[in-house]
């Protein structure tokens, strides 16, 4: 029997499409009509939006630091995370697929309650506090409500059992074999993991790296949570310029710089790591 | 892993030969440091290694599946343990060419693993095992991802290397005939033991069990009875194949026991028309099958409820016939059973 299984797929196919093209389109429009007030928008095609959005440093520090924010947060998890996925990985006991098991699961657990576990955590009567006044290590109790470095806590929190899934299954493309050539030809540990595994999955870690930079740059949950409105990375300014000030015409533009600077990240790193494996194929 | 005690001279080239499971290749693993002895020592030119990380054993290793490493170019690749060592770059370079040359390795110094032939990956696994002189040099089965042709060519190539070097080798193999080809003296290994260590001529000629009989080359067994035994030497009186006569024996044996003799197929041939000479047995057998290969012909006989296979130059008997065939009795053996 040949069943037509390629016609299964056009439902969700034309449904993704619509859904994905439909609101682009819609906030890629809006972003050329200017905002007449309570949710109007002109009939003009203009570039007001863009003109004003850049003329304003409250909005290009905003777009500076999310992706600042997003950057330290990608750095972070892949150096926390590629360890741990290569232990995983490497580990030959059963506990392995436990553990990662676990991870994943982790992931599950949406954001508002790992945020909400992150403030009990650091509340100000809490254990943590309790603790560090004690030691004397602070003087105040240590909060990460409305702080950057909460908020990169946060991410953290959100990006890292992603990028741990990622690692594991890259580092689990390099043969062992490698690892004990190396370690026969005279390499230590570090050395092997220098000269033979951190090369073999740079192309993975980028796209590892990349797909957690992409998670911290439209993540709103962590970022109005611990932000605490005093924050604002580009998703929380949209959706307060979307719902607290009705002006669609900006919050589309907000939306359509914070889509372009992704790309625009995205496309540079991919270009420069081709860049740099051409380079060192040649002076090899 | 039973308890192993192995003895590489210094230079020769020594093969662990088994079946697959037999412990060779963690044998190779613990001289290598990647498994760890529960027991015992590890020791090359009176130092002890048993503790040393791999890394710092200075060993040279040819794995099954070659373990190049993909991201590096060739010449990188057998640079790679003098990096380690910090030898200067020129001294790197020069190291590096003259390795190629040894490996007969066209101008290939740039290009990437990837790019290269199966036999030609195989010669740079070699040159980068041998670039900082290792002290023994270790091979795991090396040759058998390649086509026969090419194996035959590579096992001749690295016979050459190996002799002009004068490296302590130690290779592992399940192929006999790659064994008896290379090696200096061979480790025919079962169930986590040695059974034979010998020269391969002595492990063909004199093997000590039936394991090593059955495993190096092809042997016939033939169910005999002890008839008489001399405890003051290895010889026993036998019945068998419808004679009686004297064999050497590996074993002791009492009277009335069953054995088996083992006897090579080049060594059964046909009778002669004239009586049987002093020591020569002689017995009828039906030809059951023929196998032409050439240079020889297999003859499957039955003598009797015993198969024997002959080995000879090609006849011009077929399947039906009988045939009256002969062997010495020396050439026949009592062989003991692996534990």
């Amino acid at each position: 029997m040949n069943l037509p299984w390629h016609r299964f797929l056009l439902p969700p196919l034309v449904l993704s499409i619509a859904l994905l093209g439909g609101s682009l389109y819609v906030f890629l429009a809006g972003s050329f009509h200017a905002d007449l007030g309570v949710g109007r928008l002109g009939d003009a095609l203009t570039f007001a939006n863009y003109r004003k959005l850049f003329a304003d440093s409250f909005y290009v520090d905003s777009l500076g630091l999310t992706i600042k924010l997003s950057a330290i947060t990608t750095v972070v998890t892949l150096v926390v995370g590629m360890p741990v996925a290569y232990v995983l990985a490497r580990m030959r006991s059963r506990w392995g697929p436990v553990l990662l098991a676990v991870i994943v699961a982790a992931s599950f657990v949406t954001i508002v309650i790992k945020v909400l576990g992150l403030n009990i955590i650091f509340a100000a009567n809490g254990g943590l506090n309790r603790f560090l006044l004690g030691t004397g290590l602070v003087t105040a109790p240590v909060s990460l409500i409305g702080k950057v470095e909460g908020v990169a806590v946060g991410l953290l929190y959100f990006t890292l059992a992603f990028v741990v899934v990622l690692l594991y299954s890259v580092v689990l493309t390099i043969p062992r074999s490698l690892e004990e050539a190396a370690q026969n030809l005279g390499a230590s540990r570090w050395r092997t993991h220098w000269r033979v595994i951190l090369p073999l999955a740079l192309p993975g870690i980028i796209a590892s790296g990349l797909i957690g930079f992409n998670l911290c740059m439209g993540a709103f949950t962590s970022a109005a949570l611990i932000g605490a409105g005093r924050i604002l990375t580009l998703p929380v300014l949209i959706q307060r310029t979307v719902i607290f000030d009705t002006k669609y015409g900006m919050g589309a533009t907000l939306a359509v710089v914070l889509l372009v600077a992704g790309l625009v990240v995205n496309v540079l790193s991919i270009v420069l790591v081709s860049r740099l494996k051409a380079a060192r194929g040649v002076t090899a | 892993m039973l308890p192993l005690d192995l003895d590489v001279r210094n230079g020769e080239f020594l093969t662990l030969l088994g079946p697959s499971g037999c412990g060779k290749t963690t044998t190779l693993r613990m001289i290598a440091g990647f498994v760890r002895p529960s027991t015992g020592h590890i020791v090359v030119d009176g130092d002890d290694i048993t503790d040393l990380p791999p890394q710092k054993r200075n060993m040279g290793m040819v794995f099954q599946d070659y373990s190049l490493f993909p991201h590096l170019t060739i010449a990188d690749n057998i640079a790679f343990a003098l990096v380690e060592r910090r030898v200067p770059s020129a001294e790197r370079a020069r190291r590096v060419k003259e390795l190629l040359e040894l490996t007969r390795l066209p101008q290939i110094a740039q290009r990437f693993p990837s790019e290269l032939s199966g036999g030609q990956q195989q010669r740079v696994a070699l040159a980068r095992a041998l670039a900082h002189t290792p002290r023994v040099l270790l091979m795991d089965e090396p040759f058998g991802a390649l086509d026969a042709k090419l194996r035959e060519a590579m096992q001749e190539e690295l016979r050459t290397i190996q002799s002009s070097l004068r490296i302590t080798t130690l290779f592992v193999t399940h192929d006999q005939s790659e064994a008896m080809r290379l090696s200096d003296r061979i480790a025919v290994m079962n169930h986590g033991r040695i059974e034979q260590l010998d020269e391969p001529r002595t492990l063909y000629d004199a093997p000590r069990t039936r394991f090593v009989a059955d495993f190096v080359g092809k042997i016939n067994f033939v169910a005999a009875s002890v008839v008489g035994s001399d405890s003051g030497r290895d010889t026993l009186a036998v019945d068998a194949l419808g004679s009686r006569f004297m064999v050497r024996s590996s074993v002791p044996a009492l009277v009335g026991q069953q054995v088996t003799l083992a006897i090579r197929p080049e060594r059964i041939r046909l009778a002669a028309a004239a009586p049987a000479a002093d020591g020569m047995i002689e017995v009828e057998a039906l030809i059951e099958r023929v196998a032409f290969l050439g240079n020889v012909m297999h003859t499957e006989l039955r003598a009797g409820e015993t198969p024997l296979v002959m080995e000879s130059a090609p006849g011009d008997w077929s399947v039906g016939a009988r045939l009256r065939v002969c062997f010495q009795s020396s050439d026949a053996s009592v062989l003991a059973e692996s534990a």
